[in-house]
């Protein structure tokens, strides 16, 4: 069993210079978006963000960044949410009858910190805050489960932990809710994406329940660290969206069933490589002493480039230069990938439907090269006016 | 069949490194008085307008911006100055009996305008803001449908005629997808993708341009505000703003523009039932705004029974534009061959047997290659190329590669007869029905006169048991 202090200075040796990132909920949803990418689980793994090594790694400019003025709204919207013992975001669940008048009791987590002490620095002051924040949110989530009437309704930004591929993470999710009546707290998301009903964004919408989820996942963990192994049935896959009233500074409560994507985190935070050992193991077969610091070590770890990944990851720009350069079929999209999957890249492809070089390798090439070239011939017929 | 045509032309896109042609015909309407918008939201301000730059085909566009959105009074003034121009064109548009078309670059853009309409209409402050929002509705509305003639965005325009050489979603980004269509000569095709993905095209500006540009001239100008400065000091300030806003709106302008020119001169003949569609167009036009009129209020969200309604519409436009389409467009037929809907085969052996005194019965086989048919027993399918004759599918049998198809005639067959022997047919499962949606809007109105037991009040209604079949295997067999 390794200690907190080897396990972390063996994921510093991994990140070579590079300093050490929490990837939050967002971190750890992006992972399970793309399970087959080692990439992204080992920089992951060893806490690097996707925009930092676009940035610090290859010495690229990185496209994630929100604007300053989206960042602004996002953040009035939801400190207003939260201001003054959170009396917007009661109004809104006693407005939906999820909890009654008098069910008002708030913790706000971040109000216990401390204020820097004479003698300790500003990185003590803060580690010691967080240390404080999670015993704070465990003390509240004991007196949940073991029925104490004083268990607040609502508990904004608790400390958690999730267990990232053997590395311990924490993440702080919004708000945590829970009427006196129920067993146990559901996670809140808060988010300023404007609710449009049925024509909300679906990848809003997407990204949303996947940091619930985080949350639901991280709940589980910490309801099984207080002793209990029923945490499915305590904790249920279900979270409570708020979303942006569209022109207004109102928020709306959409409570979202999260079965699928916590399912897929599950899977993803089980997935190889399972642990530290296996990414040690990895890197070690490409060279001694390899960090991920390297670009060279890290454009050698294979990737799994998706069209979608730039709705999420930092690094697709990069990964689809590299998907151009090896003629990967998915740059024409994923059901392209799945059917020309016979031929393994675009230029094979081409050589079969052109019928260059030797003839099909396999069965399923050649199947792939009668149906390309049939197709190409209904192709030619129509745009030659036939 | 695995391999689509769709796929072949983006694989041939990415081989030529140019995009290819996915239609042999023009499949949407260009109104030499269309109106072309492109607007800038503030990031995170989802129901605000920036700047707008508006104007016809081909001319140069009308600006107008504010300082901040968020300050609702200029806000009010720029939509005032869109609505002015919105209820004079679709005045116009109303006189002379035809459709508004508004041009925007992308489905983005759409989706703005939608949150603006959905915001606006209920406006009780302002009379000329709340008309923006009901005009805007009209559009907006009418972009889900499917054929509509209304909301284009360019990118799908420009989708429904060409394809590129990658990821659908990566046509979304309207530049890119001209750099496709028309690309740069002395350049790596690729690399310049990569450069025009970085040009906003959409509604809001760059993150680092914001953070960098924008926001402090907004600041700056918020201070000076709040400073009670004098107003030509805040004109200053707000044209700066403007300045700054400029460059980003105008090549989305310019590109939505050139997207409308290149459909505009494709050299392509327009699809027949273009017109039918426009017909369509035009007559749901004419009714919102008599309703509008009227005084009837536009709901945020429609009611079961309107829902019911509206659901059939689209459920009616879907199966028209798709039968239109596959009815005039070459390609859209060999597609359909490509996944079995369509098919095309060779007259084999006809015949008439009598049945009674005057009465016959016209059959005739036909064989087909296809790898992939979608027809089964009792399916009706007209002939493409007169859809007079009309048949139904009574027998099929597949040998080998061949498959055998027995029809029998249900319509034409007096008008076209028995097809000769050796003839080669295409048969369609449908063609466009016009009419079909006022006899289902009777139809619904009959049956929702009563709300039914699923969207009312009270106690679900006990039913009388119905007596099962004596055999249930056989009742399903006979379904079949």
């Amino acid at each position: 069993m390794n200690s907190p202090a080897d396990m972390q200075a063996r994921l510093a040796r991994l990140r070579g210079a590079l300093p050490a990132e929490e990837p939050g909920a967002r971190g750890i949803e992006r992972v399970a978006r793309n399970p087959a990418c080692t990439r992204l689980r080992a920089l992951t793994i060893v806490s690097i963000t996707p925009a930092s090594a676009v940035k610090d790694v290859y010495g690229e400019t990185a496209s994630e960044g929100q604007s300053p003025f989206a960042l602004a709204a996002g953040n009035r919207f939801e400190e207003d949410l939260f201001a003054n013992g959170a009396a917007k975001l009661l109004e809104l669940y006693v407005s939906a009858g999820r909890l009654e008048a008098q069910e008002c009791k708030v913790v706000v987590v971040p109000d216990h910190d401390r204020s820097l002490q004479g003698g300790a620095s500003r990185n003590q002051s803060i580690q010691r805050n967080i240390a404080l924040r999670r015993n704070l949110t465990r003390q509240l989530l004991n007196l949940k489960l073991n029925g104490d009437r004083r268990a607040p309704n609502i508990i904004i930004k608790p400390r958690l932990s999730v267990s990232l591929l053997g590395v311990e993470h924490d993440v702080e999710p919004d708000a945590l809710v829970s009427a006196d009546s129920e067993r146990f707290y559901r996670p809140v998301e808060v988010k300023s994406y404007p609710d449009r009903a049925g024509k909300t964004d679906l990848a809003d919408i997407r990204s949303a329940c996947r940091q619930a989820a985080v949350g639901v996942v991280a709940l589980r963990l910490a309801v099984r660290s207080l002793g209990l192994l029923t945490h499915d049935e305590i904790v249920p896959a279900i979270a409570d969206l708020v979303l942006k009233i569209p022109g207004y500074s109102a928020g709306s409560l959409r409570p979202m069933t999260l079965t699928g994507e916590v399912d897929s985190l599950d899977r993803a935070l089980n997935e190889a490589p399972r642990n530290l050992e296996e990414l040690e193991a990895l890197l070690a077969d490409i060279t001694p002493n390899a960090t991920l610091s390297d670009p060279k070590i890290l454009d050698s770890i294979p990737n799994n480039y998706l069209p979608d990944c730039r709705e999420y990851c930092a690094l697709a720009l990069h990964c689809k230069q590299e998907a151009v350069s090896t003629g990967n079929p998915v740059l024409l999209g994923k059901r392209a990938s799945e059917e020309l999957a016979a031929a393994g890249s675009l230029g094979r492809t081409l050589d079969l439907l052109r019928s260059r070089e030797q003839p099909a390798r396999t069965e399923a090439e050649a199947i792939l090269k009668a149906e390309l070239q049939d197709v190409f011939q209904d192709y030619q017929e129509v745009v030659n006016g036939r | 069949m695995a391999v689509e045509l769709s796929l072949m032309a983006r694989l041939l896109a990415y081989e030529q490194r140019c995009s290819q042609p996915i239609s042999s015909h023009r499949l949407v309407a260009v109104r030499l008085d269309a109106q072309v918008l492109s607007v800038l939201a503030m990031a995170g301000e989802d129901t605000t307008i920036h700047m707008a730059a508006c104007g016809e085909l081909g001319a140069k566009p009308s600006l107008r911006s504010v300082p901040d959105p968020r300050v609702r009074d200029q806000q009010y003034q720029l939509f005032e100055w869109l609505g002015k121009r919105f209820d004079n064109y679709f005045r116009r548009c109303r006189a002379a009996g035809t459709y508004p078309q508004i041009w925007v670059s992308s489905s983005a853009a759409a989706s703005h305008l939608d949150t603006l309409a959905d915001r606006l209409r209920f406006n009780k402050n302002n009379d000329e803001v709340r008309r923006f929002g009901e005009l805007l509705t009209y559009c907006t509305e009418r972009f889900p449908i499917a054929g509509q003639q209304t909301l284009q965005t360019a990118t799908s325009a420009l989708n429904l005629h060409w394809i590129t050489g990658q990821d659908q979603s990566e046509d979304e980004h309207l530049l890119t997808l001209l750099t496709w269509l028309d690309p740069p000569n002395d350049q790596n095709l690729l690399a310049a993708v990569a450069n025009a993905e970085r040009v906003p095209m959409g509604v809001k500006t760059d993150p680092d341009y914001d953070r960098d540009v924008l926001l402090p001239l907004v600041i700056s100008y918020n201070e000076s505000r709040r400073a009670g400065s004098s107003q030509a000091l805040l004109d200053a300030k707000a044209q700066l703003i403007h300045n700054a806003l400029e460059p980003v709106v105008i090549p989305i302008f310019k590109a939505t523009q050139r997207a409308i020119a290149m459909l505009a001169d494709i050299a392509r003949p327009p699809l027949p039932g273009l017109r039918d569609l426009e017909h369509r167009e035009a007559e749901e036009f004419a009714g919102f705004m008599e309703a509008r009129d009227r005084g009837y209020h536009l709901p945020l969200r429609d009611s079961a029974k309107l829902a019911a309604f509206r659901l059939t519409a689209r459920e009616d436009a879907i199966q028209n534009t798709e039968a239109t389409i596959r009815l005039g467009d070459r390609m859209a037929r060999a597609a359909g061959r490509l996944n079995g809907f369509v098919v095309r085969g060779e007259v084999l052996d006809r015949g008439r047997s009598r049945l009674a005194p005057r009465r016959f019965r016209y059959e005739f086989s036909m064989s087909t290659v296809q790898r992939v048919l979608r027809i089964r027993l009792r399916d009706e399918l007209q002939w493409a190329d007169d859809p007079r004759l009309r048949v139904i599918v009574t027998d099929i049998n597949r040998s080998g590669r061949r498959t055998s198809i027995r029809c029998e005639i249900l319509n034409g067959q007096r008008s076209i007869g028995l097809p000769e022997i050796g003839t080669v047919l295409e048969m369609i499962p449908s063609t466009p029905d016009w009419s079909r949606l006022i006899r289902e809007r009777g139809n619904l109105k009959a049956k929702l006169g009563v709300t039914p037991w699923t969207h009312a009040q009270g106690e679900i209604p006990v039913l009388a048991a119905r007596k099962a079949p004596d055999d249930p295997l056989a009742a399903v067999e006979a379904l079949r």
